[in-house]
């Protein structure tokens, strides 16, 4: 029965995107919940007094990070044996997640750019000043390929990370693999040094004085961090067996 | 579409353990093959390699000619299933449906609502919640309707009930008739089953031990019970796998090729030459120290 069929890494891609689609949705819903909240009080007449022109938003992006980290960490051992047990190759199962992770991390680098100009807007008809408090990519909320780029890098390379994490617990036992998290935490970490922004680029500049490269240098250092993770998860991954599952 | 299976000096190491001992076999196309051995006899892990699940340690695996560990185009024609699976831990029975009808490139649709239908799959359960009987029915369906020129079952079944397994064998001959593939059935219900192979394969200890057609075994396995002189004589110079005595009567399961004028010197002593079932030779052939106590 010939039946139209897509790419096994494109499949891949789609396939986990529907797997984690009320996941991610929830989140997104939740988090920006209580970031309207947690806006809603300080900016209240009690509090609102001590925070000058700090804005809100600018702090929000740690929370999908570490969820991004988290989701990156699922995916080798919860997904890999269900398609490797149906006919797709472990190299494809890479370029699948691979293209998620670059989705997921476009997804909410844009929710993360919709969010300052909102803040803008809202800062702006109350009539109070808003200021960066901490270095960025960007100056301020109208540079939006700026800030998509600061954290489009800064997700793709946390849900890297976790996926190099979930990837070692998958690949070695429990107990090299926790030796190797400290290994596998270095593309977020590098990513934060070379994007150079947030609280991190703050101590960097300011406690370390050490400037950020140019704009034309930290992108190709970002894509390169972003190359040595796909690298890395595929040397992981290639020939790595299928784990029996236990009867449950 | 057919493809066969040839396999060439195949180890497999475990750190120091080894699982597979030089593993030479060629499975023509198109045929069901029955493959037995005790518990930790390497069946899993010989099934593993061919579908990709894990690369040898040692040795060559060709399927339809081409290496299968990490081709895209052969490891989409062969479908493993194993009793436990590798659902997603939040894929719904539907998911996993659809996961596999968009993976497997022969896949049949109506096939598998049948099945679905048949078994009383609940679609919208999560598969990892589902009975072990069920577990077992979504992966035979989800075996079956793969459609995939190599398709093997490891003890997919084992979970079902009697009358489900009895369905599953209906369905796999049917389904065979219609479209020829190459099946290895690996279990150990070997009674229930064993009318379905055309060739059967028995490892022991990482060892392949038996590779020969279903009747061509069955036919050199015998059964002579009569006075126990007489079965002492003709058992003289055989393999004896295994004897049984009451009083002056023994009852003696020899091995191997028995001429028309054997058969008839055992009749004219007074013998008589029973059948021998392919359960009864497979125990016999892996029987350990220690089996009989």
């Amino acid at each position: 029965m010939n039946r139209k069929r897509r790419h096994p890494a494109i499949n891949v891609a789609l396939k986990l995107l529907y797997t984690y689609r009320w996941t991610i949705g929830i989140y997104w819903l939740v988090f920006l919940c209580i970031y309207v909240a947690i806006g809603v009080i300080l900016r209240s007449p009690t509090v609102g007094a001590e925070m000058d022109a700090q804005g809100i938003w600018e702090g929000a992006s740690t929370s999908p990070k570490v969820f991004l980290l988290v989701i990156g960490i699922l995916m080798t051992p919860l997904s890999l044996a269900s398609f490797v047990s149906n006919g797709v190759t472990r190299r494809h199962f890479i370029w699948g997640v691979s293209g998620l992770l670059v989705v997921y991390s476009a997804i909410s680098a844009i929710i993360m750019v919709i969010g300052y100009p909102i803040e803008q807007w809202i800062y702006d008809k109350y009539d109070w000043p808003l200021e960066l408090s901490n270095p960025h990519l960007f100056k301020d909320a109208s540079q939006f390929g700026l800030i998509f780029v600061e954290y489009f890098f800064l997700f793709i390379a946390f849900f890297g990370s976790g996926w190099l994490i979930g990837s070692c617990f998958y690949r070695f036992n429990w107990k090299l693999a926790v030796v190797l998290i400290l290994l596998a935490i270095l593309p977020a970490m590098a990513m934060e040094t070379v994007i150079s922004a947030d609280w991190i680029g703050s101590i960097l500049q300011k406690a370390y004085d050490i400037e950020r490269a140019s704009l034309a240098a930290v992108i190709p250092l970002a894509l390169c961090i972003v190359a040595l993770v796909f690298a890395s998860v595929f040397l992981l991954l290639r020939k790595v067996p299928v784990k029996r599952k236990v009867l449950s | 579409m057919t493809l066969g299976i040839e396999v060439n000096k195949l180890q497999l190491r475990y750190g120091s353990f080894t699982a597979l001992h030089d593993l030479t076999f060629k499975l023509d196309g198109g045929k069901i093959y029955g493959l037995l051995g005790r518990n930790g006899s390497g069946k899993t892990s010989l099934l593993s390699i061919l579908a990709s699940f894990r690369l040898q340690s040692a040795g060559s695996v060709s399927i339809g000619g081409e290496a299968p560990f990490e081709n895209a185009k052969m490891m989409e024609q062969v479908c493993f299933i194993q009793e436990s699976g590798h659902m997603n831990e939040g894929f719904s029975v539907r998911d996993a449906l659809s996961l596999a009808a968009s993976c497997w490139p022969n896949w049949d649709d109506a096939y598998a609502a049948k099945l679905v239908k048949l078994y009383d799959l609940p679609l919208k359960k999560r598969a990892t919640t589902l009975s072990r009987g069920m577990k077992s029915a979504l992966g035979v369906t989800i075996g079956l309707a793969s459609r995939a020129p190599v398709t093997i079952f490891d003890e997919s079944y084992l979970g079902m009930d009697a009358p489900s397994r009895y369905t599953f064998y209906e369905q796999l001959l049917n389904d065979y008739m219609e479209h020829p593939r190459t099946i290895i059935l690996s279990t150990h219900l070997i009674e229930e089953v064993a009318s379905l192979f055309e060739e059967v394969l028995i490892i022991d200890k990482g060892r392949l031990i038996v590779h020969e057609e279903t009747e061509s075994i069955r036919t050199k396995g015998r059964a002579v019970t009569g006075p126990a002189e007489a079965v002492d004589r003709f058992a003289q110079g055989k393999t004896v796998f295994g004897e049984q005595k009451l009083g002056r009567t023994k009852s003696v399961t020899v091995f191997g090729e028995l001429d028309d004028a054997a058969c008839e010197r055992a009749i004219s002593e007074g013998l008589e030459l029973g059948p021998v079932s392919l359960q009864d030779l497979f125990v016999h052939m892996t029987k350990r120290k220690g089996d009989e106590q």
